[in-house]
């Protein structure tokens, strides 16, 4: 799901003379908004407090602030690592990020300000908490916002299946989440926190179906490396090349200004292809990305290549719906390679794994009539053309795409667990 | 299959026939093509014509029509409905609303199945005259409670192609959706196919856009049917009306082909003789 682009308004000049001095000869002095310093006080306070997993008080009152509100707390951190570091310091330089047109800029805070940071400070310091342990629990919260507070910012969601819409949201918490982690760079000896909380965190969202290209980017540009990440990159690009989603895409009017990192069906394919290929390089034993692989190998008519694949992946399989995915699949690779009774064979077998499915039924039933076969056509459906009131038993396939996020209740707890956990010193 | 097979005779029966009990009988010593054939003269039926008065090219091959029949033959319809978690309580009425027009317009010879989809493809009743079971099943619809909840639209289409298979009569699908396919199985390309074996007729009815080379335009071409967008789900009880009406006022022309391949892709050309007059018809049959 594309992300919106959220301008905001972060920095004031300052114009009043009580300003802690700046040190650094020639920057210019800008002061912050009214509420800034407060709402970093209150914000460390819910880091301090806030039970990971839980929605608590911490994740009510932060899912209530605004995007501007939220983003501007990087700039507070920033003085807040500088007091902890040094408790003497006077010296607050704007995060570059933050930075006007006119280059580096010094923040004038009020004395009243600073005295707030400094208690703050003491405060993180109380909790025997470093920075980077104050960063990782603030990304813990900040996750905590955007799935349990509905903190996942502006998105363009469809509607009947053909138009897409923006849902006006408060702060994207993932693009909060994402700017903390980049404050814990290699040094700060994170990174296979990290790591495993991309996973846990785009395998969530997977499971609820929001496809969030920038999140994922953002874990492959820093952990390249790691298998599951590419492995639920490569599910993205296989969702966003679907004609459901190309369709609902086509016809909606973003508002101006608004772009979606969706490329044409055959070159997300192609995406998809890459990056499931590179995880199985990186871990050869994952049966889901040689299922996935599998299917996308098929859809860009590279038939015999899918079904090796998918048989690997069907040896692979120990889950049942990994096992019936792994047969539809490869019935759907044998038809594209035109081996029709391997096919058949395939599907025969996805049946007895779900005999209530649809898909194994409909396939037969396709292939037979494909043939000029309309009584076998016919039997192969068996009940499906038999009169019901009933809903029927789900088949996997109408949930393979967030399958993908099966895992996530797990994941999620886990990564919740390391970042909040304080390495030992 | 496109073709039916029957005789000179038996045709005379199936145009007499005035009860659901009736089924016709076919035999197999010749294989005849129907073509379900609208014509009209700046929008209005035309109902005067005779088989001679048909022109109908097999492959760009001129052939001898048989038989032409502006007669109210009985009619065999599948209504697919889109049940997907999008349908709204207001939604759902006006597809009640517009089933229950579909009802209403039928004559005890006619035969109706009522087909929904959302993830899971029902038939909710098989094909059956007009009763007091399809209307509770109509009342009854319900939204799809799956989830996620996707439109296996194609899928629809293919089961309804099954549904119709198993009556030679003159088949009608009707099917509405509001949004595009999301869950299908099955490759629209294929269904596309299965579609032109039979004598099946497609009228498509949505409320989002079906534009060129959409599935539902491209079956509702190919059959000869049409592809209609409405505003919204309350023009669903007029749009059903007028699909009956004009499908009851088509032609029923058959032909045997004649030095034409005997498999494969046949695009057909259905035109009157000496009139100005506009002819809708299937856009070939498969062998």
């Amino acid at each position: 799901m594309g992300r919106l682009a959220v301008a905001a308004c972060v920095l004031t000049f300052l114009t009043a003379g009580t300003a802690v001095a700046g040190q650094q000869v020639g920057l210019r002095i800008v002061n912050r908004p009214d509420r800034a310093v407060n709402l970093a006080a209150r914000w460390t306070d819910y880091v301090l407090t806030h039970t990971a997993g839980a929605s608590d008080a911490a994740v009510t009152a932060v899912a209530g602030w605004s995007s501007d509100e939220v983003r501007n707390l990087l700039v507070e951190l920033a003085s807040l690592r500088l007091i902890l570091k040094d408790p003497d310091t006077k010296f607050f330089p704007v995060p570059v990020d933050f930075e006007g047109k006119n280059g580096p800029q010094e923040i004038g805070y009020t004395r009243g300000e600073h005295a707030t940071l400094v208690s703050t400070a003491d405060r993180i310091k109380r909790q025997r908490l470093t920075d980077i342990e104050f960063i990782a629990r603030a990304i813990v919260l900040h996750s905590d916002v955007a799935i349990l507070g509905n903190g996942t910012g502006n998105m363009l969601r469809t509607r009947d299946g053909s138009r897409m819409e923006v849902d006006f949201r408060q702060a994207d918490h993932w693009s909060m989440t994402r700017r903390l982690a980049q404050l814990l760079d290699r040094k700060a000896g994170r990174d296979a926190d990290l790591a495993f909380w991309y996973q846990a965190t785009i395998t969530w969202m997977a499971s609820v179906e929001i496809w969030n290209t920038a999140h994922v980017e953002a874990a492959i540009g820093r952990f390249d490396e790691d298998a599951a990440l590419q492995f639920l990159a490569g599910c993205l690009h296989e969702k966003l090349a679907t004609p459901a989603t190309q369709a609902a895409i086509a016809s909606s009017r973003l508002p101006p200004g608004v772009t979606l990192r969706v490329d044409a069906p055959a070159n997300e394919l192609k995406e998809a292809a890459a990056r499931l290929r590179r995880s199985l390089a990186l871990d050869s034993r994952q049966a889901d990305a040689r299922i996935h692989y599998g299917r996308v190998l098929t859809l860009i008519e590279r038939g015999s290549a899918a079904v090796e694949e998918l048989r690997a992946a069907a040896t692979l399989a120990k889950e049942p719906e990994q096992r019936y995915y792994a047969q539809i699949f490869l019935g759907a690779a044998f038809e594209s390679v035109n081996d029709l009774d391997a096919a058949r064979t395939a599907y025969r077998t996805a049946a007895t794994l779900f005999p209530e499915a649809q898909v194994p039924r409909l396939a037969l039933s396709q292939l037979s009539a494909a043939s000029g076969d309309r009584a076998g056509s016919v039997s192969a459906l068996g009940t499906l053309l038999s009169a019901t009131d009933r809903e029927p038993q789900p088949d996997p396939w109408w949930s393979y795409y967030p399958s993908c996020g099966r895992h996530a209740p797990e994941l999620l707890d886990q990564a919740r667990r390391r970042l909040t956990t304080s390495h030992a010193r | 299959m496109t073709t039916l097979r029957f005789t000179a005779g038996i045709v005379s029966v199936l145009a007499i026939a005035s009860v659901a009990a009736q089924q016709p009988t076919f035999s197999t010593r010749r294989e005849t093509v129907r073509v379900d054939a609208l014509v009209t003269d700046r929008g209005r039926p035309v109902r005067d014509l005779r088989a001679g008065d048909f022109e109908v090219l097999d492959s760009g091959v001129p052939q001898q029509v048989e038989f032409a029949s502006f007669e109210e033959l009985p009619l065999t319809i599948v209504l697919a409905l889109d049940v997907s978690t999008s349908i709204d309580a207001e939604r759902l009425e006006h597809l009640r609303d517009g089933g229950r027009a579909v009802l209403e317009n039928l004559r005890p010879a006619d035969q109706v199945s009522l087909l929904t989809f959302a993830d899971a493809v029902l038939v909710r009743e098989r094909l059956t005259p007009v009763t007091a079971r399809i209307r509770t099943a109509l009342d009854g619809l319900q939204p799809s409670r799956q989830s996620p909840g996707g439109t296996a639209l194609v899928d629809a289409c293919f089961l309804a192609t099954r549904v119709l298979d198993e009556d030679p009569g003159r088949s009608l699908l009707i099917v509405f959706t509001d949004g595009v396919d999301t869950s299908s199985w099955l490759r629209a390309s294929r269904v596309l196919d299965v579609v032109k074996r039979s004598n099946l007729v497609v009228y498509a009815v949505s409320t989002a856009a079906l534009p060129k080379g959409s599935f539902l335009r491209d079956v509702a071409e190919t059959t000869g049917g049409d592809a209609i967008q409405i505003r919204s789900s309350a023009a669903l009880r007029p749009a059903f009306v007028r699909i009956l009406d004009e499908f009851r006022l088509r032609y029923l022309v058959s032909f045997s082909p004649a030095n034409v391949r005997s498999t494969g892709w046949h695009p057909l050309t259905v035109r009157v003789k000496d009139r100005k007059v506009d002819v809708k018809a299937r856009a070939g049959y498969m062998r």
